[in-house]
């Protein structure tokens, strides 16, 4: 078992730099192209959701994300102490979204649910929102450090 | 952010990752683009790593705007992950891909 935790400011100006240290520690299990871009994929989208809808982009505030690695397996957890989700299961229906005239998809929590192999959201209001999401590497077993 | 224009076409290359990060910065460039062109769109992004939901809504608006004025947009240069992302939220339905630009200019899908 290996296991990193991270917090950084809640500006999408860290989005890029979180989904490289995500990227880099999973590069002991050998993942393919497409695993990693899979995987940035997903840091994006929940990343992006604690600092846009968790936090307002409020730069004062912390995302929390912790990462831990168990044989070919991937647990990523991406939290934030912001204003949480009145009803989960409408935010994870494909299209849906608070901000309409923003151009947002509604399809962020689609997208990790296709990429992930398990993906749970705990979320209280005004407490916040707890993302957990898993996913398998291949060729995790055939590490050559 | 590349932009080329030629009797047809504003071609636009990508590159990198395509996030909330960049969007709005994108989204400027993009307005400016189409209002002071009136040819059909290319999105190329034969060089792009990562393209997120914040980059499918920037593309979706963008289809709607020139949809509005009767253009079209056209997709290329997609990744096998991205791909798959712009199948899942349907963005093949209402616009056109081609697997790369000659193929665009010789009008093969």
């Amino acid at each position: 078992m290996n296991k990193m935790e991270v917090s950084f400011s809640a500006t999408l100006d860290n989005e890029s730099v979180t989904r490289t240290t995500v990227a880099a520690f999973v590069t002991p299990l050998n993942p393919t192209i497409d695993e990693i871009i899979e995987i940035k994929t997903i840091v994006s989208e929940a990343v992006s959701n604690a600092i846009i809808h968790g936090y307002g982009c409020n730069v004062e505030c912390q995302v929390f994300i912790r990462m831990m690695i168990e044989d070919n397996l991937m647990t990523l957890i991406v939290q934030d102490f912001g204003k949480g989700i009145a009803d989960i299961e409408a935010v994870k229906k494909p299209f849906f979204t608070t901000a309409k005239d923003e151009e947002h998809t509604g399809m962020g929590m689609s997208i990790i649910e296709t990429l992930a192999d398990s993906f749970e959201i705990e979320s209280v209001i005004n407490i916040g929102t707890k993302c957990m999401i898993t996913k398998k590497f291949q060729s995790g077993n055939i590490s050559h450090n | 952010m590349d932009i080329e224009i030629d009797d047809y076409y504003m071609i636009v290359s990508f590159y990198g990752n395509i996030d909330s990060s960049h969007v709005e910065s994108y989204r400027k460039q993009l307005d400016e683009l189409i209002e002071n062109s009136h040819n059909d769109m290319i999105f190329d992004f034969t060089d792009v790593t990562m393209i997120d939901s914040s980059g499918i809504g920037l593309i979706l608006g963008r289809y709607n705007q020139l949809k509005n004025d009767n253009r079209t947009l056209i997709i290329t240069g997609l990744n096998s992950v991205a791909y798959r992302l712009f199948e899942l939220t349907g963005l093949f339905k209402i616009m056109p891909y081609f697997r790369s630009l000659d193929d665009i200019k010789e009008g093969k899908l």
